[in-house]
């Protein structure tokens, strides 16, 4: 290896720097938690995504890959069982016909590396690969991240019981990223067949929140929060509930002019929207409540105020089916539907990013739980000598040593 | 005052009493056992009225935190020394005590928390509780409990660990997203790093857990606070807390 680059790796991977370059992470983190106190996430989310903090990001991974690559050599010293050159290690009260039970009272597995003369005995021989596998994961991080920002879909639309979803463009009300809906959308389709909601007594708070669908040529199943439906390589789960009603405006003689199903956003009662029927200049406003006083709609009432400019024709509550008369007309919402907002969600770098935590998790698990021990012994002339090599992480090679020969009763 | 927080109450009493008495190692390692079983029996009682485990509200959770600290101790102070139990017990009470500050009505489990990546979530954020806290007492101590400090600490490392990777991928089948820069979660990062500061020292410059306990403390002290101050930020600032209907508005009378 050129020696500056050597020189360059050996500065760029300084061991003591690691603590340091954490430290400043941590204090970056400082900042960002006193905003995220007063500032919406996504605000703290776009600082955290400036250039400056970018570089923190930049140095940590390249102090990261400099560490891997020196510490390589050492790493391979430590799971090798190879006896330690230059020692004679230190005299054990031991005998060979002894070792055996020694090393199961000490809890190491016992190899002969020459008959009855001299073995090895380790526990957690490769727990120190450990280190690498943990580190080596969060390279796997910006991998997730660049396929996510390759890949990742996110849909929200509103769906009603009845009808179907077929996953346009225009079904969805907020899709990101903004543009390349084409490539991007996974083929999501199916049919409402229920949606059902349940919720903490007289309080809106959902105990139970499902739809039932049907995707083209499939079976049933629900979706729900928790629980998203897998369709067309995409999650989708229903995250909002809405109830909105059909309506039929008939003639003063009982003509049906035109009927059909609203799609209003009615949830939670108290909530107002409106809709218009061309050619007529009225405006129609409903709002709904449940006459238990609850938010289950068991017992439905609709508020419908019809308006023609700033004037008010007509007004008042309703049960479903119960219509009123306006300017030689009459509205009736015969039903009332329930519905729900959606998410469709689709991103190809969350398994690289799983991968990346579980290794982390497992690498760390066991460089941190499973201490390294290696104990190689020698007879000679009657007198056993032990070198030790003990995970400094935890104890100290006195307590191996004391395990595998143990003083002797008198 | 309900039973269950009479009950409570009482508990933190016991548990700060054993505490205080330096000179009666017995009585301390029989509260802390009597803790644990009233403990246990407690969210037992409480998991059988509501229908399910203490994973949901921070009333709850502190209780089974608590249960994991004080059924933890024990072992723990047989190896490190008797103060240790003690320094556990006082521990337990304040959370106890803290646990008495917060609404304790049974409540239903919400939508977004019925899923067994909640409870799992839930147990590894008890054992990193109990586990950091270990490991920060034991951090002052000196003898055998520095080699039980980076142990505890270790442990609580990875369950940390566990329980934000955990809470990560179960945020991405609600949210769409992993990471939403929540006060919370920022509190849970900075916290795991302080500790794997700790970590890194120790290993990697062999600095003992007693060299760094003022900063293994302040490791600590965030993660508490990350787990605690959450009841107390401003309204919708953290996703981590529920509104529970009683404070929102009842829907108005009949039409």
């Amino acid at each position: 290896m050129p020696t500056p680059f050597r020189s360059g790796l050996r500065l760029l991977g300084a061991r003591a720097a690691t603590p340091y370059l954490l430290l400043g992470y941590g204090a970056f983190l400082v900042l960002l938690a006193v905003w995220s106190l007063r500032t919406p996430p996504a605000t703290v989310g776009a600082i955290a995504r400036l250039a400056p903090f970018g570089l923190i990001y930049a140095v940590a991974a390249a102090h990261l890959v400099a560490c891997l690559i020196l510490s390589w050599p050492a790493l391979r010293q430590r799971i090798s069982l190879a006896v330690p050159a230059g020692e004679s290690g230190v005299p054990i009260d031991l005998r060979a016909h002894e070792l055996a039970a020694a090393a199961g009272r000490a809890r190491l597995r016992l190899r002969w590396t020459e008959s009855e003369r001299a073995g090895v005995l380790s526990r957690h021989r490769f727990a120190p690969l450990g280190t690498v596998v943990s580190h080596g994961a969060l390279l796997l991080l910006p991998l997730a991240l660049a396929a996510s920002r390759a890949t990742r879909f996110r849909g929200d639309a509103w769906i009603v019981e009845g009808h179907a979803f077929g996953g346009t463009r225009d079904e969805y009300v907020h899709v990101e990223p903004g543009g390349d809906f084409a490539a991007r959308a996974p083929d999501v389709r199916f049919q409402v067949e229920a949606v059902e909601a349940k919720f903490w007594g007289r309080r809106l708070f959902f105990t139970d929140l499902r739809a039932l669908v049907v995707p083209p040529g499939g079976r049933s199943a629900w979706m729900t929060l928790a629980q998203p439906l897998r369709l067309g390589g995409a999650r989708v789960s229903i995250h909002g509930f809405n109830v909105t009603p059909s309506f039929e405006l008939v003639r003063a003689d009982g003509v049906l002019l035109e009927s059909g199903d609203l799609n209003l956003r009615l949830f939670p009662p108290g909530a107002e929207d409106s809709f218009r029927l061309p050619p007529l200049p009225h405006r129609f406003w409903v709002r709904l409540r449940d006459a238990d006083g609850g938010y289950a709609m068991t017992r439905p009432r609709l508020h419908v105020a019809v308006t023609m400019g700033k004037q008010l024709v007509a007004h008042g509550w309703r049960a479903p089916g119960e219509p009123i008369a306006f300017d030689g007309f009459r509205l009736t919402l015969p039903a009332v539907r329930r519905g729900g907002e959606i998410m469709v969600h689709r991103d190809l770098g969350y398994p690289l990013a799983w991968l990346a935590l579980a290794l982390l998790l497992a690498g760390a698990a066991t460089r941190i739980l499973l201490p390294s021990v290696r104990v190689w012994v020698r007879f000679e002339g009657g007198v056993a000598h032990a070198i030790v090599r003990e995970d400094a992480f935890f104890g100290d090679p006195a307590t191996i040593l004391g395990r595998l020969a143990p003083p002797r009763r008198p | 005052m309900t039973p269950e927080r009479i009950a409570v109450a009482a508990l933190a009493a016991l548990l700060a009493s054993a505490a205080g008495l330096p000179r009666a190692p017995r009585l301390t390692r029989v509260a802390t056992a009597a803790s644990t079983l009233a403990l246990a029996l407690l969210l037992g009682l409480r998991w059988w009225r509501i229908g399910h485990g203490p994973v949901f509200g921070t009333f709850e959770t502190s209780l089974a935190a608590t249960l994991v600290l004080c059924a933890s101790a024990p072992p723990l102070a047989r190896r490190a020394g008797a103060a240790h139990a003690r320094v556990a017990a006082g521990l337990a009470a304040v959370t106890l005590a803290h646990a008495l500050t917060l609404r304790s009505e049974p409540t239903p489990v919400t939508i977004s928390e019925q899923s067994l990546w909640i409870d799992l979530h839930a147990a590894l954020a008890w054992i990193a509780w109990a586990a950091y806290l270990h490991g920060a007492a034991l951090a002052f101590r000196e003898g055998a409990a520095q080699a039980l400090a980076v142990r505890a600490l270790g442990l609580g490392f990875v369950a940390h660990g566990a329980l934000g990777a955990v809470g990560a991928y179960y945020a991405s089948i609600l949210f769409a997203t992993p990471w939403q820069w929540d006060p919370v979660q920022i509190l849970g990062l900075l916290a795991w790093i302080l500790i794997g500061v700790a970590l890194h020292f120790r290993l990697f410059h062999g600095v003992s857990p007693r060299r760094q306990r003022w900063f293994i403390a302040l490791g600590v002290a965030v993660f508490v606070l990350g787990a605690k101050a959450m009841p107390y930020l401003p309204a919708g600032q953290t996703f981590h807390v529920f509104e529970l209907g009683a404070m929102a508005p009842e829907p108005g009378g009949n039409p």
